[in-house]
């Protein structure tokens, strides 16, 4: 256990002592409880009960037993001390002394509240597991008359949770909030996915949507939406305008709650901050507000990075050095773009999050980000790129998916993207270009035409039985940006 | 709390860059000290420096808070640090922390004003007493600029903000103890303010005359419950909705 638990085991047994000094007790409610044997054997049971109540699930023996046994006991002892602590303030205190005024309901149903809101504000948990918790932990309070009832329940429960999810930060210090990844009050499975650090594993997606549905009034922005970015890729989510991109991308980083569904962003839910530690993003829009300087958007970005580099290595790597001490919002649509792309670097990300990071930018710029994301990915990285710019998607992307009218309808490599349909170019001279059969799409300027064909013979075969007159006949690949047409613009 | 200080640091910053929004809030109060002070003189002028500090502290909840977040709720930076690691608790924290600077600052402006001009300086530690009063009773009206913040559209902020921060004011005598013959009727309106009933704690710390009024205590605070969940409903409907 690490110097700054132990301090904080400490401070927790100060408030603790103080809070069952001032405490005035209880009287127990069945006297036949009373004893502290079967005061701690109540506690236990509650644990026990609250957990299966708000887990919805059996703890395997096995994962436990599997754990590294000095780690489980260090850890459980922390969680206890923490789980006094919190005795001794909601039920000791609130509760004790709520008990002369409103009555034991009362003061259980106040005591409860209290506690839920606390616990909902501090770690964000749909407030039932709260409320389910506190009233087991302070009714075990009220039956004994004994503290030790709901420390032990409170203790056990914790236990029981930090048991499953056995990941430091979760053991150490957020008592209920373990319950968060090891799925408590959601049916996944229990999975040692929560056992392991932020870090993605390479065989899980680093990031997730899962039937995501996400409507805005009465306009469905996305509509079911299945997709996932790997370790060490680059994934272009592709689509016309409107089509959900930058809906996906904001639920992705936990700027927006999925109606229905769910999002994964490093192995739990993006909206956690922690989530974001090693998460880098270029928003849709870029601008900064006026009054704010280069130089104070690093460092305000920096801080959440610490010891990772300096203002200026990050705008060097950018060629924005010079710009350091200018007002951020003074700065050129292109180098606003640059500036946003170097604070997404900022702090040694592991994925990237790019909503047109190009857009404005120069073609020297282009080429040197799109270098960087290159190697980024060889690196380990993974980026989620949105761009309208399917050149850029062929040079980089090893994944394309593409979204359109909130449903995604292709996810593939670039060349079986390009191959999608079998889709064939041909180009010719002709007065017009006549109806005919297997047309994807038609592309007219002048006497110049390019036609999307499902099937190129069959097209030509039935182009000379018109009798049109035609010249300068060719035949070609489709392009990537064909395929995107096509797809884009016909029912899937 | 780090995180928070950056925040708080880099918004200070931008904000005491920006005059249009500094020099107004930390020279609007004392001014309107000035202006009004001398018709006002009659009252006691503890009871001066009060009211004025307390419509310095609302100039800064409505308007850093609630106009503050209402305009920056759109912009794409704000969208952007909601992508830093950094939490919703820890971003308002940031928010408090700046809005605390300036607050400091144009109460200072106030207090220079009153002590200067008017002679309103209460001893010491009714000076202590009197700062913990505006600090804790400044809550419920940070609470309301941030629940304002969330429900009123950028375009509406400074308008509504300007419509309520005159009324609660005026009808709340901050500037002035209602005259005795006022109508019962209104009386009792005024005394249902929230700001009413801050001034109202104010004003027995800062003459000790009278006894701490405790139903305007009990009021404040649920004022403040109201005002919490006009901000946390505010938060959760603007995240469900905004932004695409």
């Amino acid at each position: 256990m690490r110097a700054h638990a132990w301090g904080r085991a400490l401070a927790w047994a100060a408030v603790t002592a103080m809070a069952v000094a001032a405490s005035p007790g209880v009287d127990a409610l069945d006297p036949t409880l009373a004893g502290l044997g079967d005061a701690l054997a109540l506690g236990l049971l509650a644990g026990a009960a609250a957990f299966g109540l708000v887990a919805r699930r059996r703890l395997a023996v096995s994962d436990v037993i599997a754990l590294p046994p000095r780690r489980l006991v260090a850890r459980s002892l922390v969680l206890t001390a923490k789980s006094a602590q919190e005795e001794a303030l909601w039920r000791a205190l609130l509760l004790g002394l709520l008990v002369e005024p409103v009555g034991r309901i009362g003061a259980l149903l106040g005591s409860t509240a209290a506690f839920a809101a606390a616990h909902v504000r501090r770690q964000g948990r749909s407030a039932s597991t709260h409320l389910v918790t506190g009233a087991t932990f302070g009714a075990a309070y009220l039956l004994t008359g004994r503290l030790w009832s709901a420390i032990t329940a409170h203790a056990t429960f914790n236990v029981m949770v930090g048991a499953g999810a056995m990941s430091e930060e979760d053991m150490a210090v957020s008592d209920n909030g373990g319950a968060r990844r090891s799925g408590i009050a959601s049916a996944a499975s229990f999975d040692r996915r929560s056992m392991r650090d932020a870090r993605p594993q390479s065989a899980e997606p680093v990031a997730r949507l899962e039937g995501v549905v996400k409507s805005f009034g009465s306009a469905r922005a996305l509509d079911g939406v299945d997709v996932h970015l790997d370790a060490a890729e680059i994934l272009a989510l592709l689509g016309p305008n409107g089509a959900g991109k930058s809906t996906a991308v904001a639920i992705l980083l936990g700027l927006r709650r999925p109606d229905r569904g769910e999002a994964t962003l490093m192995g739990g839910d993006p909206r956690e901050a922690r989530r974001r530690r090693r998460v880098g993003a270029v928003l849709q829009d870029v601008s900064f507000p006026p009054g704010l300087r280069v130089r104070a958007a690093v460092e305000l970005v920096l801080a959440h990075h610490p010891g990772t580099c300096t203002p200026e290595e990050v705008l060097a790597s950018l060629g924005l050095e010079e710009q350091i001490d200018r007002d951020a919002a003074g700065l050129s649509g292109g180098q606003r773009r640059r500036l946003a792309v170097a604070l997404a670097l900022a702090g040694d990300p592991r994925v990237l999050f790019l909503d047109e990071p190009t857009a404005g930018m120069d073609a020297a710029g282009r080429r040197d980000l799109l270098a960087r994301l290159v190697s980024f990915a060889d690196t380990g990285g993974s980026v989620l790129l949105t761009t309208q710019r399917l050149d850029e998607v062929e040079q980089i992307a090893s994944r394309v998916a593409v979204l359109t009218a909130g449903r995604i309808v292709l996810d593939a490599t670039v060349p079986e993207m390009r191959a999608h349909g079998g889709f064939a170019r041909v180009a010719f001279r002709a007065g017009t270009v006549p109806r005919l059969p297997g047309v994807v799409s038609v592309e007219t300027r002048g006497d110049a035409h390019v036609v999307l064909v499902e099937d190129a013979d069959v097209f030509i075969a039935e182009l000379v039985r018109t009798g049109l007159a035609f010249h300068e006949l060719e035949v070609s690949r489709a392009r990537l940006e064909d395929a995107f047409v096509a797809l884009t613009t016909r029912p899937p | 709390m780090r995180l928070a200080l950056a925040h708080a640091r880099a918004e200070t910053l931008q904000l005491a860059r920006y005059p249009a929004y500094a020099i107004p809030t930390l020279a609007l109060p004392a001014l309107l000290l000035l202006f009004l002070g001398r018709r006002l003189q009659d009252d006691e002028p503890e009871r001066l420096l009060a009211g004025f500090a307390a419509t310095a502290l609302l100039t800064v909840t409505l308007f850093q808070f609630g106009v503050g977040i209402a305009l920056s709720r759109e912009t794409p930076w704000e969208a952007y640090l909601r992508t830093l690691p950094i939490s919703v608790g820890e971003r308002l924290l940031g928010r408090v922390f700046s809005a605390g600077v300036f607050a400091a600052g144009t109460v200072a402006v106030v207090t220079v004003v009153a002590a200067l001009v008017y002679d309103a300086l209460p001893s010491p530690a009714r000076l202590v007493v009197l700062a913990v009063a505006l600090v804790v009773g400044c809550v419920p009206f940070a609470l309301l600029g941030i629940g304002l913040g969330y429900w009123l559209p950028p375009r509406a902020a400074v308008p509504l903000a300007n419509l309520l921060f005159v009324p609660l004011v005026v009808t709340g005598a901050f500037w002035a103890r209602p005259p005795e013959e006022i109508p019962r009727a209104a009386d009792l309106g005024s005394q249902l303010l929230p700001t009413r009933s801050w001034m109202e704690i104010l004003d027995a710390i800062a003459t000790g005359e009278d006894p701490l009024p405790r139903h305007h205590v009990a009021a404040l605070a649920a004022w403040g419950a109201v005002f919490f969940v006009l901000a946390w409903w505010g938060y959760r409907r603007d995240e469900g909705e905004r932004f695409r």
